[in-house]
């Protein structure tokens, strides 16, 4: 039996048929490359759903592609200031290309970005990388007129990776207008059921334009196909971020009802701080993949993707089952 | 009414000033002979006076020096329960935890390091919920309170009423740590109060694969590179500052401080009354720390010998704290308890910790 997905945040749902009719289209033109006129179709489709102008959209086959090409051009000479935890690739991207690379700690219990501590560090020339919402706490850490105030900062370049704006609902794309020095990536790849496409995009303010639109960038047909066609389908996308959210939101009450230290989101993930020893380990046992975050995090925390109801369910009932077993719900007698 | 059982190893934590890396069996003498002075006492002295004056407590006490003595300078009610010898020994402690027993105390509260932790565990397992006040040279098992101060807030949460856990207490080889071996197995489990904001973390040991290698050496690179010429370093304990002297070409103490110049070894595993010799004939002076793995400790716990007066001598602008990436990364934050809550409060605040070839973690300091 194939595992419960919960680990890497895609959505559970496949694209609707109308998509996978287009990505067929797309997988009969699989000897040639993406045609221009279709790439410029996306771009403008991409521009309407975010209401920024279509010559300021990168395209990307994957938005950690796009984070890792304006890392590996704009850390020369920079130093690089980001947060800890963090999206990783973006971090690993930047220890091989800079001498001076900063992370400021989000400490529990809020996970909250302390904006005196990140100005302090934001001296001489520097690339700030904001995940906004952060992955993995999956909070807001810096509201849009925060943004503003360090766009104004001088010599200060920044980039905030909104993956998972679309849960969120806060942006600061519409700076990249004004601001020659803010790049916005998103993704295709959570909400709109293509994580197996691969498509991300950036909105540039200038300086960023300049040197990212350089390269001419093919996407796959597939996935080119996909997106355009899943573009149409806006109304069905709103429609399951909401059943996320809502499913996160009851998976969250049923964890804490449980005295479980959860911690909500303004993502597709939850977290929790589990003391089960090898807590990944035992719930891979039992069908269900979740991430840890040990690595990056203290001891103890886990993510867990939001899924459909069902499967939500599921894992609650599996880690009660856990909790159960290592006696974590036995209350003290007095 | 809720019964509070008191012990306090009177000679814990002693060894740390002078050195010695723990005051168990004959170096409590040896301890005394290079000046230690007890440090029990006035960590509970610390916790009892943060104690919250409530009616619905009264305290049952071992005599004299393990506990009697500081309770009596308080108007907290409390029983003096069983006799213990002029020379107090590990069976003092656990014999009256037995007597504690006895009398249906709720909670034990004891004073120590992990070699307490340990006695207290052998007389009473998992009968009663404790609270650990960190006192002892090495402090590594996840049964104590982050400080006095701390375990002074526990007490007040517990007698609200909270859920209990077990922690682990580890047994250190002290034979083996006082020849630069860290060598610790788990020795037993003791009930706590669930309170993660006021409990330590337990020492989570180094990482020792290739990468973790590769990534000491490039934290040591980087040290080296910014070592100043004519500038007195106290390199602590750990690995990643074996890796620096390694670098230098320095024989360094593991588990203990080593004070260099200009690149030469000028004194190893240096105690308090060392340093501050030392520091009477160097005026710049810098110490060079790794947090402690798992629960963040940077003075505190361990490396006893910096203690509060070396650190106001030294200055929060000339500590460097230095340390393997995955480990430091994990820490939510840094922790400092050296018994000195000024001290404590200078040093606190936001701290950058090297993780890397000029990459930086900044993490906040709490005490």
């Amino acid at each position: 039996m194939e595992p419960l997905r919960l680990h890497l945040n895609e959505l559970p749902w496949p694209p609707p048929k109308e998509v996978l009719d287009a990505a067929r289209k797309g997988l009969e033109k699989l000897n040639r490359y993406s045609d221009e006129k279709k790439l410029q179709e996306l771009m403008f489709k991409l521009g309407d759903y975010t209401g920024i102008a279509s010559e300021r959209i990168i395209l990307s086959p994957g938005s950690d592609i796009l984070l890792r090409e304006a890392v590996h051009l704009f850390t020369q000479q920079r130093k690089v200031v980001t947060l800890c935890p963090s999206f990783l690739p973006t971090v690993t991207s930047a220890r091989q290309t800079t001498n001076q690379l900063t992370r400021l700690r989000l400490s529990l219990p809020d996970f909250r970005l302390n904006m005196d501590l990140l100005k302090s560090e934001l001296e001489g020339p520097c690339l700030l990388i904001l995940d906004n919402p952060n992955n993995p706490t999956g909070k807001i850490v810096i509201s849009p007129d925060e943004v503003k105030t360090l766009l104004e900062k001088e010599d200060v370049l920044l980039i905030v990776d909104e993956a998972y704006y679309e849960f969120s609902g806060i942006t600061c794309a519409n700076l990249v207008e004004k601001y020659p020095n803010l790049l916005v990536t998103r993704t295709m790849d959570k909400v709109f059921s293509l994580a197996g496409a691969r498509i991300g995009f950036g909105l540039a303010g200038d300086v960023f334009l300049k040197k990212l639109s350089d390269f001419f960038i093919y996407l796959p047909q597939i996935a080119l196909y996909a997106c355009l066609a899943a573009l149409d389908k806006k109304e069905l996308m709103k429609e399951r971020v909401n059943f996320i959210i809502e499913e996160r939101k009851r998976l969250v009450e049923k964890l804490l009802t449980e005295g479980v230290e959860v911690y909500d989101t303004s993502a597709n993930f939850i977290l929790i701080n589990s003391p089960i020893p090898e807590v990944v380990e035992e719930l891979k046992k039992e069908g269900i993949l979740i991430t840890d975050l040990s690595h990056q995090m203290p001891q103890g925390f886990i993510r867990i993707t939001i899924g459909k109801a069902e499967e939500n369910n599921q894992f609650f009932n599996k880690f009660q089952k856990l909790r159960n077993r290592f006696g974590l719900t036995k209350k003290y007698d007095e | 009414m809720k019964k509070i059982g008191l012990v306090v190893n009177p000679v814990a934590g002693m060894g740390g000033s002078v050195g010695l890396k723990g005051t168990d069996g004959d170096f409590y003498r040896k301890a005394l002979k290079l000046g230690a002075k007890p440090v029990a006492p006035f960590r509970t002295e610390n916790f009892i006076s943060n104690v919250k004056h409530r009616k619905d407590i009264h305290f049952y006490s071992a005599p004299e020096k393990m506990g009697e003595d500081i309770l009596k300078n308080t108007d907290l009610k409390y029983t003096v329960i069983g006799s213990i010898e002029k020379q107090t020994t590990a069976e003092d402690t656990k014999k009256i935890i037995r007597l504690l027993l006895k009398e249906k105390i709720d909670l034990l509260v004891f004073v120590g390091g992990d070699g307490t932790a340990r006695d207290v565990y052998d007389a009473e397992g998992l009968e009663v919920p404790v609270i650990g006040v960190p006192s002892g040279v090495k402090v590594f098992s996840s049964v104590f309170a982050l400080s006095a101060r701390s375990a002074a807030a526990m007490l007040d949460r517990f007698l609200n009423g909270v859920e209990l856990k077990e922690e682990e207490v580890l047994d250190i080889d002290e034979e083996a740590f006082r020849n630069n071996i860290l060598s610790a197995r788990l020795y037993g489990y003791l009930k706590v109060p669930m309170l993660k904001d006021l409990l330590q973390v337990g020492k989570k040991a180094s990482s020792t694969g290739y990468s973790a290698k590769e990534n000491k050496e490039e934290v040591s690179r980087y040290l080296e590179e910014q070592m100043e010429r004519d500038v007195l370093y106290l390199l602590g304990p750990g690995t990643t500052m074996k890796s620096l002297t390694d670098r230098l070409g320095l024989d360094k103490t593991l588990l203990g401080i080593d004070a260099v110049l200009n690149g030469k070894l000028i004194q190893t595993d240096v105690n308090e009354m060392a340093i501050l010799d030392l520091y009477q004939d160097y005026d710049k002076r810098k110490i060079i720390v790794t947090p402690l793995g798992g629960n963040g400790f940077i003075f505190g716990r361990g490396s006893r010998q910096f203690t509060p007066e070396i650190l106001s001598k030294t200055g929060k602008e000339n500590i460097i704290l230095a340390g393997d990436r995955d480990k430091v990364s994990c820490l939510d934050c840094l922790h400092i308890d050296t018994g000195d809550l000024e001290v404590d409060k200078s040093m606190s605040g936001y701290a950058k910790v090297v993780v890397g070839y000029g990459e930086t973690v900044v993490l906040e300091v709490k005490y």
